[in-house]
């Protein structure tokens, strides 16, 4: 006990020292980094643009993919701590609501970016940076419709539910196919997890004999979907998806899949620091950022492989 | 019981609460008022939760649906709200609906003897389903005013949340040792031929405590829900294995027979208390599971080493 008094009384100090002299806390708050390409690559363009302009970066992650109430009570401590801006990836985008309520009393501005936050509260954060995730599902559906010859049955594994990027992604993709010949057969969560992928790929296969095509959410879930494919000795099996990963590239390379919808997560990290920086230090008002602020998709496949390398996270 | 053994018991919980205080002191912003009002509000679901877990640990039960009925219940009462049913009327239909599958579980343990702990798992695989099942798989939110405020609002600058909480406790401690039923209860777990010697009977107690556990996971639910404004059917994931450590933490025996109210509320206030420090220093998020589990190894260890030198008594105090 003594012992870990000391440690966790040396953690306070080193802490405290670490604070002193820097003019901004910015924290991010997101569900989880770990084993998660694309919000590491947000977390890592934020933490270079903030600690770049010789601010403090704080990183804070509920660490578990359905504890939203976890991430609220975090926000909450940030709060307290006062910290001097957050920028907040929201777990759920209903649930923030009344916590962001909380962050406007205490006067501390807020950033969302990639997962956007209920309609109705713009007026509580300072702006929205992400994909424009409605639209890069539906270019997947078109893309679809063309891969598929206008006819077919195909699968969606989507995201965790509750989940507006994931929700709005498969919204986008039936918008996509909507008119064609194409029948959705089976659409499951996959929880953004490769394990639960897998799982929800395999009793939608077992349930339907002929499939044409598959669209996940994200390319976080493509192995466990397609592992799921591979054992259930299926080929032919059209794929979409939706990020522009690294891994994605390569199966994109290798013919695994057809293509995946791009997005920049290092943009959205580099755009919300920037335009945070200039609201902090009262170079742009709050009403001269744009509420929302899109940082660009593009369909990654064989016909751009080279191109998509430079880009892909 | 001696007031050595009484002294010993009460220093398991002495030495961490001295321990939160003196780091308390070094942490900033910690002891301001309105972060501790903040900390006990965040506990008060896990506080909640754990009142009714600890009568279901001291008959030597075990209740596993909490993180089932922590979405079902307000997702109940969510959907009748969204229709336009008055929130008092809602909110009784989710506490019905957690009392009916506590009662279930009850039933199961004491007519068909199933084990607790299968019977409430399945009980919360079940309403966990449900919950998802019932809207979708979506969150469901923007709710009445007047049922926000229940988990956002303030009386006297306390907020209500944290009165919910005193209220459970001071229920969950009337019952524990003002009521006969209290007594049977401990008797139950610690005793069980002197119960038999009385004629009273074991499954009437056991509905009693796994329907008050259900009972007291709504109410956290139908709270939890109105301090998001939202219901996410797996709200409730995080606080299955909280509220079973706030009791751990509280001293309360999974052998059965010995724990107390006020000491489980403890346990989660000390969870509550730990994440908050945590994340007030910042300490990066992978370190804090280290940390929480590391300290819970080293408070159910004291507690172990107390008990073995303390002699043994069949009811714990504060």
């Amino acid at each position: 006990m003594k012992r870990l008094l000391t440690l966790a009384l040396g953690l306070t100090l080193c802490s405290a020292a670490a604070f002193a002299g820097s003019p901004y806390t910015i924290a991010f708050s997101l569900k989880t980094v770990t084993n998660d390409d694309f919000q590491k690559a947000i977390a890592t363009s934020i933490q270079q643009a903030v600690e770049k302009s010789g601010n403090k970066f704080l990183l804070v992650t509920a660490g578990d993919e359905t504890g939203v109430s976890i991430q609220v009570n975090q926000l909450e401590d940030l709060i307290a701590k006062k910290v001097d801006a957050i920028i907040l990836n929201p777990m759920d985008g209903k649930a923030v609501v009344p916590v962001l309520k909380k962050a406007q009393a205490a006067k501390i501005p807020v950033m969302i970016v990639d997962s956007s936050v209920e309609k109705g509260n713009e007026a509580l954060y300072l702006s929205y940076v992400g994909t424009d995730n409605f639209n890069a599902g539906k270019v997947a559906g078109q893309r679809m419709v063309k891969e598929l010859g206008g006819q077919g049955d195909v699968l969606i594994v989507r995201g965790a539910n509750g989940s507006s990027a994931g929700d709005q992604r498969v919204d986008g993709f039936k918008a996509g196919i909507a008119g064609s010949g194409l029948k959705v057969v089976g659409e499951q969560p996959g929880n953004w997890t490769n394990s639960v992928a897998m799982q929800v790929t395999e009793n939608m296969l077992q349930a339907n004999k002929k499939v044409d095509g598959l669209f996940s959410a994200s390319d976080v879930m493509l192995d466990g979907a397609l592992q799921a494919i591979d054992d259930a000795g299926r080929t032919g099996i059209k794929i979409l998806s939706v990020d522009g990963s690294k891994k994605a590239v390569d199966l994109v390379e290798q013919g695994a899949i057809v293509g995946t919808m791009a997005q920049f997560p290092s943009k959205m990290g580099t755009i919300a620091v920037d335009n945070l920086l200039a609201a902090l230090d009262g170079k742009k008002g709050a009403d001269s950022i744009p509420k929302v602020i899109d940082s660009g998709t593009m369909v990654y496949d064989k016909s751009n492989l080279a191109e998509a390398r430079k880009w892909a996270f | 019981m001696n007031i050595v053994s009484a002294a010993r018991r009460g220093l398991a919980i002495l030495i961490p609460v001295a321990a939160f205080l003196a780091l308390g002191s070094r942490v900033p912003h910690f002891l301001d008022l309105s972060n501790l009002l903040n900390v006990v509000r965040q506990s008060s679901i896990t506080g909640i939760c754990a009142v009714g877990m600890t009568f279901v640990i001291v008959i030597k039960g075990i209740d596993l649906s909490l993180a089932g009925l922590l979405a079902f219940c307000p997702m109940i009462s969510g959907v009748l709200m969204l229709a336009g049913v008055d929130p008092p009327a809602s909110m009784a239909a989710g506490m019905l609906a957690g009392i009916a599958m506590g009662l279930f579980n009850g039933l199961m343990v004491s007519r068909l003897t199933v084990p607790a702990f299968i019977t409430t798992l399945v009980v919360g695989q079940i309403s966990q389903g449900l919950a998802l099942t019932i809207n979708g798989g979506s969150s469901i939110g923007a709710f009445p005013d007047s049922f926000v405020f229940i988990g956002n609002g303030a009386i006297g600058g306390i907020p209500l949340s944290d009165l919910l909480l005193l209220a459970f406790l001071a229920l969950g401690f009337f019952i524990e040792r003002l009521t006969p039923l209290g007594n049977h209860i401990y008797a139950l777990g610690g005793n069980e031929t002197v119960l038999r010697q009385e004629g009273l009977s074991a499954a009437r107690l056991q509905f009693f405590v796994f329907g008050f556990s259900g009972f007291c996971a709504a109410v956290s639910g139908l709270l939890l829900s109105a301090q998001l404004d939202t219901v996410q059917p797996t709200q409730g994931d995080a606080y299955q294995l909280d509220a079973i450590a706030a009791c751990i933490i509280g001293g309360v025996d999974l052998a059965g027979g010995r724990g107390s109210v006020p000491m489980a509320v403890i346990g989660a206030l000390i969870i509550g208390c730990l994440r908050n420090v945590l994340d007030l220093l910042g300490i990066h998020p992978f370190m804090q599971n280290v940390f929480i589990g590391s300290i819970i190894i080293v408070i159910v260890y004291l507690s172990g080493v107390i008990r073995r030198h303390g002699e043994l008594a069949t009811r714990g105090t504060l």
